[in-house]
């Protein structure tokens, strides 16, 4: 692991496009530190190369310049090793039950069938599906399926968990419901949570650390440290402390940056 | 009544009134036939048209198996490459449009007058619609599945096997059915040009002769032989259609 204990070292990541009109600085030379078990939000106006972010540092996406690293290892290509990766949409296949959804990682990997099912029923358990197993994606609430897919990210045991805007299709009821449900899975895997939302009370809730983005050029303008009491409970959703750290990044958001 | 039960008595009641029409003489015999000279006809020749149905269904079962497997094959390998699709599908439609008949001569030529040449211009037949519609199929499919299976480890052929056919398998199916008309329409219409033997070779042959029960006996063998193919593959479509929908719904 390098520099004591960061999961994630990006350093000076750079990603541009070349497009019709000249060059397009997607990201401008973002740093950023993530660690050890910490759960850390980044948070953004659209535009701002969060999800950009999120792909080179989960190896979907090759930054330009700069590089990455996760557990001490440069990122080049997915390491599903050390990285789960969770998106905005489940992305389940629907011909396979939650189980074997789950288990898909470990069989694309020629894992023995006991040893696939010992895992699986362990993460349906901690994600609270243990008794949906057997069912279908289409059998599922969105919610569920979404579990589904957090359990799936977990499967190999990654040190870190990347997410990217995982609730944003959800309802509002829901996605509260899921807050709960996140911080109780991060908690029992252990796992170091990158965790992406234009939300900002998303992002304030239920992280440590949150890094606040700027679009245009895509660039990291603030690391705010989210001082509020864990286990979080959705009564402090109303809390001055949240809705101050809300508001300051509204402004950081909201006013130009020279 | 069940729908089955009325369908068969629907049946019928045709049958009795294309026999009556012609017993009432308002129905010309060498024209239209009728069902007791179809009787007739297969009392007479049923051994010969029972071995030309042998024939002819081997020739469409191997043209079906060269057709599925190709056409998937082709079909998948150029809809999951990079390369553009925009090259390869005006190609691909453009081919089923042609009069493939026109080369039909030239595969007597160089394959022979058996089933050989046959089988080769029925897979051709069915062939392109079955690439065509893998092509479109895999390039139809979300490409955030395949960035999810790359992030849990999948390999390029895992992606393409576990998942994208997968996906496609609706698309492919659809394609399939059309495919397979295409190579029962194809080995008929080969046997009636130039063959020795099959269910096309001997309707042309008693046409010739005005042997209007035999005709209408190979042409009911032909139908259903393609009514079965259409309604095994309708099942088969229907059930990965639903698949679809269900995939639509998973989001």
């Amino acid at each position: 692991m390098s520099q004591g204990s960061d999961v994630v070292v990006a350093r000076d990541v750079t990603k541009s496009f070349a497009t019709a009109t000249g060059t397009f600085v997607a990201l401008d030379r973002v740093s950023l530190t993530v660690p050890d078990h910490k759960f850390v939000s980044i948070v953004g106006p659209s535009g701002c190369g969060k999800s950009t972010l999120m792909q080179i540092i989960g190896g979907l996406t090759a930054a330009t310049t700069g590089e990455v690293t996760v557990d001490g290892l440069r990122i080049t290509e997915p390491r599903p090793d050390q990285i789960g990766i969770v998106f905005q949409d489940p992305l389940l296949l629907p011909w396979k039950s939650a189980r074997d959804n789950v288990e898909f990682p470990l069989a694309l990997r020629g894992e023995p069938k006991e040893k696939r099912r010992a895992r699986a029923r362990e993460l349906l358990a901690m994600v609270g599906l243990s008794d949906f197993a057997d069912s279908f994606p289409h059998q599922l609430s969105g919610g569920m399926r979404q579990r589904v897919a957090i359990a799936r990210g977990l499967v190999r045991h990654p040190r870190l968990l990347l997410m990217d805007e995982p609730f944003a299709a959800l309802d509002e009821q829901t996605r509260t419901r899921m807050w709960s449900e996140l911080l109780q899975i991060w908690s029992a895997s252990r796992a170091t949570v990158l965790f992406v939302t234009h939300s900002l009370v998303e992002a304030v809730y239920l992280a440590d650390e949150v890094l606040v983005m700027a679009a245009k050029p895509g660039r990291i303008i603030e690391r705010l440290a989210v001082d509020l009491p864990r286990p979080r409970s959705l009564d402090m959703l109303g809390s001055p402390a949240l809705g101050a750290l809300r508001n300051r990044i509204w402004h950081l958001i909201a006013e130009p940056q020279p | 009544m069940t729908r089955w039960g009325r369908n068969i008595l629907i049946g019928f009641a045709l049958l009795a009134l294309w026999e009556l029409l012609y017993r009432a003489g308002a129905l010309n015999p060498l024209l239209f036939g009728s069902p007791s000279l179809v009787l007739a006809a297969a009392l007479k020749d049923g051994g010969t048209f029972l071995a030309a149905f042998r024939v002819t269904g081997e020739e469409i079962l191997l043209a079906m198996a060269i057709a599925w497997v190709g056409g998937i094959l082709v079909g998948v390998a150029i809809g999951a490459s990079p390369l553009p699709a925009l090259i390869f599908a005006p190609i691909l439609s453009g081919v089923i449009a042609l009069p493939l008949v026109v080369l039909y001569p030239v595969l007597v030529a160089w394959l022979g007058i058996g089933m050989v040449s046959k089988i080769a211009y029925g897979a051709a037949g069915g062939f392109f619609p079955v690439a065509l519609a893998a092509l479109i199929g895999i390039r139809a499919i979300d490409p955030r599945y395949a960035e999810m299976a790359r992030a849990i480890g999948a390999s390029s052929l895992q992606i393409v096997v576990q998942v994208k056919m997968r996906l496609a398998l609706p698309a492919i199916v659809s394609g399939l059915k059309v495919g397979t008309s295409l190579v029962i329409i194809s080995v008929i219409q080969s046997e009636m040009l130039s063959a020795t033997d099959g269910l096309g070779f001997w309707i042309s042959y008693h046409r010739a002769l005005f042997n209007t029960g035999q005709v209408y006996l190979g042409i009911i063998l032909v139908l259903v032989t393609a009514a079965v193919a259409n309604i095994l593959l309708s099942t088969l479509e229907r059930k990965f259609g639903r698949a679809r929908v269900l995939a639509q719904a998973a989001g």
